[in-house]
């Protein structure tokens, strides 16, 4: 074989752009961190890392979303702890006006603190999650309870029957609100014992009232329990998300990550060839005959 | 019997032998790192003998030399070999533009990235997620809003980047057209001296390399078929069709370029007489194809999912209800990926996004949740893919079309090294070599001087040194 010098020149020429390049691809993806820096790096691996990104945004979203319905639901907890302690003070003052030694002026003292009682079911009706009436069904954006002082005192509910129901994971769905019913209920039945005491010649509530006060408070323990229960579901939810979050994110990292340890050694490995790539030509094709012929 | 000078004579034509002998190696050595120049060697013969003239049988030993002749100058060339070459020349710039080009594109498709059209796709769905949580609350139709805007903005300028691509590539046509005729006129310029040179005996060595590198450059911009005629001329043919051609070939055809209306008013190549350049090749045709196959393909993808994001969104969001109770309204305008915006009406107002599944219904996220579940939905090829799996889709065709593009290209590459190397091997100059027969030759010529001076010295005895009896 003929060598020339031009000949030695172009190839280490070629070899060094073609080590340079090698170079250059491990740099970049030791720079970004990055396997894949563009579409052409891993064409396959792409698709998968959009799949995986795409998942988890939606995953992360949903995580929000069970937080958010958690806030309703603890709210609506609240709510209800407060209308509980209500219908037991009711209930003492039911008692209590039960007593015979009464005169029509205490059971009158009574049935004013009856009246608070009521304007206070009102209130609690009315409880809101920022700008959200929590017990409105869909019409959250006006105090779905008006109150109307009388006497005799009156609620009337705005609200309608709507169904609120949140995404806490792909096409898992839970209602969160509860009807404004319930608080109507409650309004009823005190109002009913209020008029027990304010009828003329009282002496007392009404047979049953004790009874029916004791449902009331049966109800919205009932409600309290279905709120715990959808609380609870929301956090084994959340657990179950996070652990598939755990699980993309390795996978996506997989997929899109430099594994630095890997690249930092291929990238010493591919340094010192192109160093020797440099030596050799350096050294190449520095003489010819010319310098000690003629 | 030999005359007295016969070897003044002989002497002589050595000295020029070797003189020119030298020269060429000067030309070699100047020309050592010349692109295309094949190192040139001179053909030396010994003269024709000659027997001296008598009546009779020559009385001497026989026929004597009469020096050295040098026969041509020529150069040393594989011209197989230059075929391949031209042939590798032509796919390595065919799919270098290509790759090129998509690498461009990929600009535009960074993925995956955290700004990327992807990640602005994720974001909008989840803005309808937050609205399905919230549909009460101004900030999440606030956000809802701006991601739309954002995501057709994104969408919008991918495409036009792509067209601009589309419109960059076309710029380049014209002046590579120039480019081919001017070539085209240059090696029927050189035709025509070389057919000349060589009627008149000689060899047109540099002239013919010259040539070559012509034909070589014009392979790579748009591949050619080659046929060498026994006068020394080459007919160039493009896309089976000839541009270089006459029996010297000393005349050329035109290409020219002209506004295809079927194809957005984007150049079409065609040949003087208006009939197309059919199968080019090398640099037109890598440019050709990025531009009409594989850059089209992407804006008919773009457009498809664009139209499909419209319409779907739009069907749903024409049953839901706003919080100002309008119903029946569009989210998107547009038709494709080129005019998709979100509706001025949204743009007016965020409270005529529908989010409820009917009138005063403030606290009702079910259309917005249905929207939003339209992430999952199989939409797109015959309802077998999501949005995200055809968006995935596209960008893994662009990456491996890209990849396989730039692979060929290096592939090409190495082959086109190899064989240029191989033609180095037997045309190239090697300084060693040339050091070597400078030397030889140096030494030829002093010694024939030597012999002059030998020869002198005889004459000087004859001349000078005889007939002086009795002086």
């Amino acid at each position: 074989m003929r060598i020339t010098n031009r000949l030695l020149t172009e190839r280490a020429l070629f070899n060094l752009q073609r080590n340079a390049r090698r170079l250059g691809t491990l740099q970049e993806q030791l720079s970004t961190g990055l396997k894949i820096n563009r579409p052409s790096d891993d064409p396959v691996g792409v698709a998968r890392a959009l799949q995986l990104r795409a998942r988890l945004a939606e995953l992360q979203r949903q995580v929000q979303s069970g937080d958010l319905a958690q806030a309703w639901l603890n709210q609506t907890d609240s709510a209800l702890a407060e209308l509980t302690s209500l219908l037991q003070r009711a209930q003492q003052l039911a008692i209590q006006a039960a007593n015979g030694t009464l005169t029509p002026a205490d059971r009158q003292v009574i049935a004013a603190e009856l009246d608070k009682l009521l304007e206070h079911v009102a209130t609690v009706g009315n409880s809101k999650l920022g700008q959200s009436y929590l017990f409105a069904g869909f019409k959250t954006d006006r105090a779905p309870f008006v109150f109307t002082p009388g006497p005799p005192p009156t609620l009337t509910y705005v609200g309608d029957s709507g169904v609120i129901r949140r995404e806490i994971a792909p096409g898992e769905t839970i209602q969160i609100n509860l009807p404004g019913t319930l608080f109507l209920d409650v309004f009823t039945t005190l109002r009913a014992l209020r008029d027990d005491l304010l009828a003329p010649g009282s002496t007392g509530p009404a047979p049953g009232r004790l009874d029916e006060i004791a449902a009331r408070l049966d109800a919205v323990q009932q409600a309290r329990t279905t709120i715990g229960t959808q609380d609870h579901r929301v956090d084994l939810t959340r657990e179950r998300l996070l652990s598939q979050e755990i699980v993309l994110t390795s996978l996506r990292s997989q997929v899109e990550d430099t594994d630095a340890a890997e690249v930092t050694t291929h990238l010493a490995a591919q340094e010192t060839v192109y160093r020797a790539a440099l030596e050799v030509t350096a050294r190449a094709s520095q003489r010819t005959l010319f310098d000690f012929l003629v | 019997m030999q005359g007295s000078f016969a070897g003044l004579t002989i002497v002589l034509q050595g000295l020029m032998a070797q003189q020119l002998a030298i020269n060429t190696t000067a030309h070699n050595v100047a020309n050592a790192s010349t692109p295309g120049f094949s190192r040139q060697v001179v053909d030396l013969t010994a003269g024709a003998p000659f027997a001296a003239p008598s009546r009779l049988r020559p009385p001497g030993p026989g026929q004597f030399g009469t020096g050295v002749l040098v026969t041509t100058i020529r150069r040393v060339r594989d011209s197989l070999l230059d075929g391949r070459i031209w042939h590798s020349q032509q796919e390595q710039q065919r799919w270098q533009t290509i790759a090129d080009q998509l690498r461009q594109v990929e600009v535009v498709f960074t993925e995956p990235a955290d700004h990327s059209l992807s990640a602005l796709f994720a974001r909008f769905w989840n803005a309808w997620r937050t609205l399905a949580d919230q549909p009460d609350d101004p900030a999440a139709r606030l956000a809802l809003r701006e991601q739309a805007v954002a995501l057709t903005s994104a969408l919008q300028s991918a495409r036009a980047e792509v067209v601009q691509a589309r419109r960059n590539l076309d710029a380049q046509i014209g002046p590579l057209v120039d480019r081919l005729n001017t070539l085209a006129r240059q090696i029927a310029d050189l035709n025509r001296q070389i057919v000349q040179v060589q009627a008149s005996g000689q060899q047109p060595n540099d002239l013919q390399d010259q040539r070559d590198g012509l034909i070589e450059q014009l392979a790579g911009l748009v591949g050619v078929q080659v046929v060498a005629q026994p006068n020394g001329a080459v007919q160039v043919s493009v896309g089976g069709r000839p541009l270089v051609f006459g029996t010297a070939g000393e005349r050329v055809d035109r290409l020219q370029t002209q506004p295809d209306p079927l194809n957005g008013n984007l150049l079409t190549i065609v040949w003087a007489d208006g009939s197309p350049l059919l199968t080019p090749g090398g640099q037109v045709r890598g440019l050709l194809e990025a531009r009409d196959s594989l850059l089209t393909e992407i804006l008919t993808r773009l457009d498809n999912l664009a139209a499909t994001l419209i319409s779907q969104v739009n069907a749903l969001h024409r049953t839901g209800f706003g919080l100002d109770n309008s119903t029946g309204r569009d989210f998107f305008t547009g038709t494709t990926a080129a005019d998709i915006a979100v509706h001025p009406d949204i743009l007016a107002d965020e409270r005529r996004i529908a989010a409820a599944s009917g009138p005063n219904q403030p606290g009702d996220g079910t259309i917005a949740r249905q929207i939003a579940a339209l992430e999952n939905a199989l939409v797109m090829n015959g309802n077998t893919a999501t949005m995200g799996q055809f968006y995935a889709a596209l960008v893994t065709w662009l990456g491996s079309n890209s990849q396989q593009a730039q692979l060929n290209a290096d592939t090409q590459e190495a082959i086109a090294q190899a064989l240029t190397q191989l033609r180095e091997q037997t045309s190239g100059v090697s300084l060693d070599e040339e050091a070597i027969a400078l030397t030889r030759f140096q030494r030829t010529y002093e010694a024939a001087a030597r012999v002059m001076t030998t020869l002198d010295e005889l004459l000087d005895r004859v001349i000078n040194g005889m007939g002086l009896v009795g002086r």
